[in-house]
């Protein structure tokens, strides 16, 4: 393989380029790679384990009286496990293993103080499976977002998040490349974001409706200033690496970064239209959410124009065909996102289930959808091997895609009626619970695709675990081809034209 | 509220300057020149070099025009342990 | 960018901003809302009742605000005689405003439902009272007797539309007594106290409130 790097990469990469590229990269990813397993091991554990809260939380919705001699089964405790363990656990873990997998690979050198990094996971993982016990046994803090016991796992969280950012800034300060991609500014920014958002949020001393704005300031910006920002550093990465093709407009990501931090930081208060808030702050998050256009304009523009042509590309690649859904869902859930915090739009959706489907877009069909599209590209490389099936990610992404469409319709459509009975006061309560319950059901019905789906998943990556041997020298796709799934696939490798 | 109208105003005036005051900083210490080339950081030079199968072929010339021509890296079975 | 600091400056500022808009500024104004004098305190029972509501998760169906009239059916709902207010919260910690409406808003129950039966064997099983109910029971808040076991003195609760059988009754444990006795304080009826009054300004006729 070649060791020379592109003329201009050169120009960018000053200090060393006498170095291998390839070297840089075996080094990097060597670094990284006990953390980065961990974290995805840790992940794809607390995926299946919320699956089966929300799957219960979700059954229970149309099933009251199943379940219900535990008072650790009730819904309202169920359904808060489902949030943390997806949220934090699934989601947060596999950020932080595609946070420090990728960030040494971006700056050209190892991965600092990696132990801190470790410990930082298990500080996080310990908070986890304290904070889901303490929901569970009815200890919920009863803010949303924030349940989890406020002094028994809570500390666990801002003290792992800042190790790992420790980790990550220390690696970023000793660079060994001049500029910082885009992608870096987004991980660096939510390491920074996270910890401080953690501990507002969780601050005990507010009361009334000033806890109501803290709760939605902290809840929101979870969020858009933590797992967004990872979210699209990781698509910034990833989307350019597989087509072989930089990002459309650097210009355009970096303006689309500096308005995201500064316009969805101020977003919360829309969860709190109409309430007994001053109207100012609603106002501001109103604004704040329309503005939240530009950015999602411009990541969406950026995004689209890069694969702009090369849409074949999506039969090849699981890591592509996951995130480019995921990157989709994004400007889609956003986009829908600024119309529910109009006023008049959201006079209708608020309390309805169509801020359950609107969550769900956001947190399954964005963030979700490209975590699932990092391991697929970076689990093969730090096991050193191949993912075993192509069946398996096939049947994982058709289950969940599926799963989606069946969970999100009937879930927006009955909510929608659900406000409009509940805006009519002639309605009785009956007939807005008969409004609902056919998206309640449907979402049964995806929920148990996507739970399908995750098995699927886990199975396998059970399976690259259980196989998994480091070779000797390098693993056989250190290059950075994606992953192919089609029978086609020899045809990629021998480069046969040109 | 007015008291409270002028603290968010002055702070936002404050802020905006000084966000202004920064990118003039940076305009002018040149982190914005050659900026589109920063978009090829996450790249090496393989990914260039790469045959892609959903490629067209005049999207295979443009690439190699740009970063030179593709070379046969793998060898069969070399993406999947299996074959 | 090469400049690391700039970036972190940058982002900080961002955040603080946020933090000092959302969340001190507001803290300071909402610090001088005054005490409605028709509010009491939570007493101890109905605190405890208030952390069996808070643990039991049942905010994620019920609210507890109502909206401006000009704006929403709230109050056509029956739902409370005006639009809530900051003052009306100045004991909740945690608050439970609320996102969704599974169920009814509840900041009015106590006056819409001052029954104690009711609310009791509502929680042991909701669809004895509305078979098309899909509240979760909680029966674990009560412990079922037989009715020849009740010594004199002691509360007790029949069951309707069948949820029981024959000759059994229902205990409410000190959590359910507690539930209820905070479900029953939850009223905001009296009349918007001075200086808290809502849309004083507002925007295109339907607002939100203002502070004072």
């Amino acid at each position: 393989m070649s060791a020379t790097l592109p003329a201009r990469v050169i120009e960018l990469a000053s200090p060393i380029t006498d170095m291998e590229n390839l070297d840089i990269r075996l080094r990097a990813d060597a670094s990284s790679r006990q953390v980065a397993i961990r974290a995805f091991a840790f992940s794809v554990i607390w995926l299946l384990i919320g699956s089966v809260f929300g799957l219960v939380a979700s059954f229970k919705m149309h099933m009251p009286d199943w379940l219900v001699s535990n008072a650790a089964l009730t819904f309202g405790r169920v359904r808060s496990a489902h949030l943390n363990a997806m949220a934090y656990g699934w989601a947060s873990s596999a950020m932080l293993g595609v946070s420090v997998w990728i960030i040494p690979r971006l700056v050209h050198t190892e991965l600092r103080v990696p132990k801190a990094a470790e410990a930082g996971l298990y500080f996080w993982n310990i908070g986890m499976v304290l904070g889901i016990v303490g929901i569970l046994a009815g200890y919920s803090d009863g803010l949303e977002w924030l349940e989890m016991p406020r002094y028994w796992a809570d500390p666990f969280f801002v003290i792992g998040g800042g190790l790992v950012g420790l980790s990550l800034l220390s690696t970023i300060a000793m660079r060994e490349v001049e500029h910082l991609y885009v992608s870096v500014w987004y991980v660096m920014a939510a390491f920074i974001w996270f910890p401080i958002i953690f501990v507002v949020g969780n601050w005990p001393t507010y009361t009334g409706v000033e806890s109501a704005a803290v709760n939605w300031f902290y809840a929101h910006n979870a969020l858009g200033l933590w797992l967004t920002p990872v979210c699209l550093g990781a698509a910034y990465y990833f989307i350019p690496k597989i087509l072989g093709r930089p990002i459309y407009s650097y210009q355009l990501s970096l303006l689309g970064f500096w308005t995201l931090g500064f316009f969805y930081s101020l977003n919360g208060m829309h969860h709190l239209i109409g309430g007994p808030l001053p109207t100012w702050m609603i106002t501001t998050s109103i604004v704040a959410s329309g503005l939240m256009i530009i950015p999602v304009m411009a990541v969406g523009v950026n995004q689209h124009m890069t694969l702009n042509k090369r849409f074949g590309a999506l039969r090849y690649s699981p890591t592509l065909r996951f995130i480019v859904f995921g990157s989709v869902a994004y400007t889609l859930v956003s986009l829908q996102g600024v119309f529910m915090a109009f006023r008049e739009v959201n006079r209708l959706t608020h309390f309805t289930h169509v801020t359950i489907a609107h969550a769900h877009l956001g947190l399954y069909s964005f963030v979700t959808m490209i975590m699932f599209g990092s391991i697929y590209y970076i689990l093969p490389r730090l096991l050193g091997r191949e993912w075993i099936s192509e069946k398996l990610i096939s049947w994982h992404f058709w289950s969940v895609a599926v799963g989606q469409i069946v969970y999100l319709t009937p879930l927006t459509i009955s909510g929608m009626f659900q406000g409009v009975a509940m805006g009519d006061p002639t309605s009785t309560w009956e007939q807005v619970i008969t409004a609902m319950l056919p998206g309640l059901i449907g979402r049964s019905v995806g929920g148990t695709l996507l739970t399908i789906g995750h098995g699927v998943f886990a199975y396998h990556v059970f399976l690259m675990f259980r196989g998994a041997k480091a070779r000797q020298g390098l693993p056989p796709f250190h290059e950075v081809a994606p992953i192919i799934t089609r029978r086609d696939k020899a045809t990629f490798g021998r480069g046969a034209a040109t | 509220m007015l008291p409270s109208s002028l603290t968010v105003t002055l702070a936002i005036t404050i802020l905006g300057l000084l966000t202004v005051a920064a990118f003039v900083w940076a305009w002018r210490r040149g982190q914005f020149d050659r900026i589109q080339q920063q978009a090829l950081l996450p790249m090496d030079d393989d990914d260039f070099n790469v045959t892609r199968p959903w490629e067209t072929a005049s999207q295979r010339a443009e690439r190699v025009e740009e970063f030179g021509p593709t070379h046969a890296a793998a060898t069969p079975g070399i993406w999947g342990g299996s074959q | 960018m090469t400049r690391i600091w700039l970036l972190i400056i940058g982002v900080l500022a961002i955040i603080v901003f946020a933090t000092s808009l959302l969340v001190v500024i507001p803290n300071t104004m909402i610090g001088q809302v005054r005490v409605p004098k028709q509010l009491s305190p939570y007493s101890e029972q109905e605190a405890r009742g208030r952390d069996v509501y808070v643990s039991e998760g049942c905010v994620y169906c019920h609210s507890q605000q109502v909206r401006d009239p000009v704006y929403t059916s709230d109050k056509e709902r029956g739902w409370g005689p005006r639009a809530t207010v900051p003052s009306d919260y100045v004991y909740d910690k945690p608050h439970q405003l609320g996102t969704m409406r599974t169920g009814p808003d509840l900041i009015n129950i106590g006056v819409r439902q001052p029954s104690e039966q009711w609310h009791h064997t509502h929680l042991f099983n909701p669809r004895s009272l509305m078979p098309w109910s899909i509240m979760p029971a909680f029966p674990y808040l009560y412990t079922v007797r037989d009715s020849a076991s009740i010594t004199p003195g002691e509360v007790f609760y029949s069951v309707a539309g069948g949820k029981l059988p024959a000759g059994k009754v229902i205990v409410p444990t000190p959590d359910a007594d507690a539930l209820v006795a905070y479900l029953k304080s939850l009223r905001r009826t009296y009349p918007v106290p001075t200086g808290d009054e809502p849309a004083a300004r507002s925007i295109g006729g339907r607002s939100e409130h203002t502070m004072p």
